[in-house]
């Protein structure tokens, strides 16, 4: 009972809280510096058309290197956790032929989609991350299609591996040679074209392996193929 | 001159890299993780010398701050830094010789991460990007603390996460709010507009980052995943999560506190007594264990709330008090977990039965261990002895005679069962001189070194301290260091 009444004064008081906050600052209202300074100056700063790249690959850039970082340490927790339990497994149908036809028909369709995202990441919705899920998608599909299909663990953890590598090189790039770490090196180049934005490109892309890698690395522990091949 | 921020991105640099390494040889794993942080160690003291004279703004990106993320390394940030570094490179030796269980790099490329991402809570300047580091940090110390995968390990590990989880999107909201009425992330940036934010909407905040943030500072009762964790942990563990992973907590706290959200009384005041219940709680526990290694861990959590009641009080000399106790507690605590550590190698369990006598079988390992316990309890002439009499000295001089009275009552029990720990020690006339390898005693000789050098002369930290302190204080100064234009 005490428990319950604690628990409504808790929900009324954040509730009371987020409406201080909500009604200080209504929805759409201008922005202070921050927000402002990207609008006008991102384009000619960074070259990327797409303003949200910008911040997140470049003037937010340190913080997208530690969630790539969280990402790696969760698909490793994830495949260590996993490996610890013995799974039982149970007979599985094979895959109506339809299903099985139509994949592998998609399958490089959706791995070309997926490359075409993080490929234009500086001009498009889009970019390193949703590019890498569509691609870890595409194995999915294969997973759920073919009983057999196997992708190698060696390939996942050279893919993943090297990614984050050359993306923190990249950062030192700039460290050595602009004095500040993943500062944009390369000139932005001429706007809204496939050769610009600076660095952010080859980040993407970097991440879309990253990610692809990474997914693909968790979707294969929860199927767990490791046992016998 | 090394730039501060290699410290964060080499270790995530070489931890991606860690699979290839073990590939090469899978002996070289320890001693690249041993060289990166020797690097990092060597980066710290380098940044604590030019410290001395001025704070270093680092920017990211090539664009000034507020609009990119930088590292913003003050006084405080330099002392912390050298410490985490220092420490995190004694364990990396104690590691040299350490059972692990395989895969073992995987286990180095968490630790790696880990001191990474403790090392990038206290440098950046930036409230989101402490979140991420919060978060690397986290992570990082479930997967080490579960990674024995045996029942203790696994329960210990599966409760920090939950808490940790809980705690770190807390913390997330609370960033979330100030950042929908401030519009920026950077804290120099949030503090010089805090006053942009209406009453309930400041304090909401602040609750959010203590609860979301107390899990790691280990404030009661946040701190239920702290005795498990400790124990089921692999012991270097154990040690770099009562060092190192509480004390970066405690920064973040601090900080957001002090320089964020600016030090109001009714924050101040429920610091105090949210430490003050936090040490008293867990040295009554404490008194209750049988396993020694638990029974540090609720001591562990008693200094916490000990340092955390220091910086309730606010005044400049608590603060000073509140900072040299934490360091001292680093000290202590490592020699401590690392020496029983040692000595869990030649006893079955560290239940205090099976410890009889063992500081006559491994005699220098006993002693080390009775100093570490020794200092924590403030015997004079050693290192802990001038923080508690400041710290002590700081509660009567604000004349807050109740908590001063309880605690000294925290420090008696607490002495209690330290004692009665170094006296089974002693006990047994079981007498076999074994005495472990010196690679292994060499951390704990460093550490032990530093406490009777800090105990002879005190007055060598006071400076660092001062100015730590006072960079805490001076919030109008921390934002100038930001936003006025200190070149970076």
């Amino acid at each position: 009972m005490i428990k319950k009444a604690f628990l409504i004064l808790l929900v009324a008081f954040t509730g009371y809280v987020f409406f201080v906050a909500a009604s200080a600052r209504p929805f759409g209202s201008p922005r202070v510096v921050v927000s402002k300074r990207y609008l006008e100056k991102g384009l000619n700063e960074t070259g990327s058309q797409n303003i949200v790249t910008s911040v997140v690959v470049l003037y937010r850039g340190f913080d997208t290197l530690g969630e790539v970082t969280v990402l790696f340490l969760a698909a490793t927790a994830l495949a260590a956790l996993i490996s610890g339990f013995p799974f039982e497994r149970k007979e599985r149908t094979e895959p109506s032929l339809v299903m099985s036809t139509a994949s592998r028909y998609l399958f490089p369709l959706i791995l070309l989609f997926g490359a075409y995202i993080f490929v234009h990441g500086h001009l498009t919705p889009g970019g390193g991350f949703p590019g890498g899920v569509v691609i870890a998608s595409g194995f999915l599909l294969m997973f759920l299609a073919f009983r057999k299909y196997r992708v190698s663990e060696g390939g996942l953890i050279v893919t993943e591996g090297l990614a984050g590598f050359f993306y923190v090189l990249i950062g030192l790039i700039g460290l050595y040679l602009l004095g500040s770490f993943l500062a944009s090196f390369l000139p932005p180049g001429r706007l809204h074209t496939l050769l610009s934005g600076g660095i952010i490109p080859l980040i993407y892309i970097l991440i879309g392996f990253k990610v692809g890698s990474e997914m693909t690395g968790i979707l294969r522990s929860l199927k767990g193929e490791d046992e016998n091949g | 001159m090394v730039s501060p921020i290699l410290a964060i991105v080499i270790p995530l640099a070489i931890a991606f890299l860690m699979p290839f390494f073990s590939a090469l040889s899978r002996k070289s794993v320890k001693w690249v993780f041993l060289a990166v942080i020797a690097f990092n160690f060597y980066a710290a003291i380098m940044t604590f010398l030019r410290v001395l004279s001025g704070p270093i703004l680092v920017v990211t990106a090539g664009i000034k701050p507020p609009f990119a993320i930088n590292l913003l390394i003050g006084p405080l940030g330099g002392l912390l830094f050298l410490l985490f570094e220092g420490v995190a490179f004694l364990y990396a030796i104690f590691l040299l010789k350490a059972e692990i269980k395989e895969p073992v790099h995987r286990f180095f490329m968490l630790f790696l991460l880990n001191v990474a991402g403790a090392t990038g809570m206290i440098l950046t300047g930036d409230l989101f990007n402490l979140f991420v580091f919060l978060e690397i940090t986290g992570i990082s110390a479930y997967g080490l603390v579960g990674f024995k995968r045996d029942k203790k390990g696994l329960e210990g590990g599966v409760k920090y996460l939950i808490l940790g989880s809980v705690g770190s999107t807390l913390f997330l909201l609370g960033v979330a709010l100030l950042y929908s009425q401030v519009g920026t992330l950077n804290m120099a940036d949030i503090a010089g507009r805090i006053w942009m934010l209406k009453k309930p909407t400041l304090y909401a905040a602040f609750i959010m980052f203590l609860v979301g943030l107390g899990v790691e500072a280990e404030l009661f009762p946040m701190n239920a995943w702290v005795p498990d964790a400790y124990e089921g942990a692999h012991d270097t563990v154990t040690a770099i999560l009562s060092t190192v992973l509480s004390k970066a907590g405690l920064y973040a706290l601090i900080r957001v506190v002090f320089t964020v959200l600016s030090p109001q009384k009714a924050f101040l005041d429920l610091l105090l007594w949210a430490g003050l219940i936090t040490l008293l709680l867990a040295e009554l526990s404490a008194l209750r264990q049988k396993n020694v290694k638990r029974m540090i861990a609720y001591s562990s959590v008693g200094q916490m709330g000990l340092v955390v009641f220091a910086f309730g009080m606010g005044s400049l000399f608590a603060l000073q008090a509140a900072l040299f106790q934490a360091v001292n507690h680093v000290l202590s605590k490592g020699v401590l977990f690392l020496s029983l550590a040692i000595m869990g190698k030649k006893r079955e369990g560290l239940e205090l039965e099976n410890l009889r006598g063992i500081g006559r079988e491994l005699p220098v390992t006993g002693l080390l261990f009775s100093i570490g316990a020794l200092s924590l309890l403030g015997l004079p002439f050693l290192s802990g002895f001038w923080s508690k009499i400041s710290l002590l000295l700081s509660t009567a001089d604000l004349k807050l005679w109740v908590p001063l009275g309880l605690v000294l009552l925290a420090s008696i029990i607490e002495a209690f069962y330290y004692l009665r720990t170094i006296g089974v020690f002693y006990t047994g006339t079981d007498f076999r001189f074994r005495e472990t390898a010196f690679i292994r005693l060499l951390p704990v000789l460093v550490l032990v070194f530093v406490i009777l050098y800090l105990g002879f002369r005190p007055g060598v930290l006071a400076p660092y301290l001062k100015g730590a302190a006072k960079e805490l204080v001076d919030r109008s100064g921390y934002i100038g260091w930001v936003i006025g234009g200190l070149k970076p």
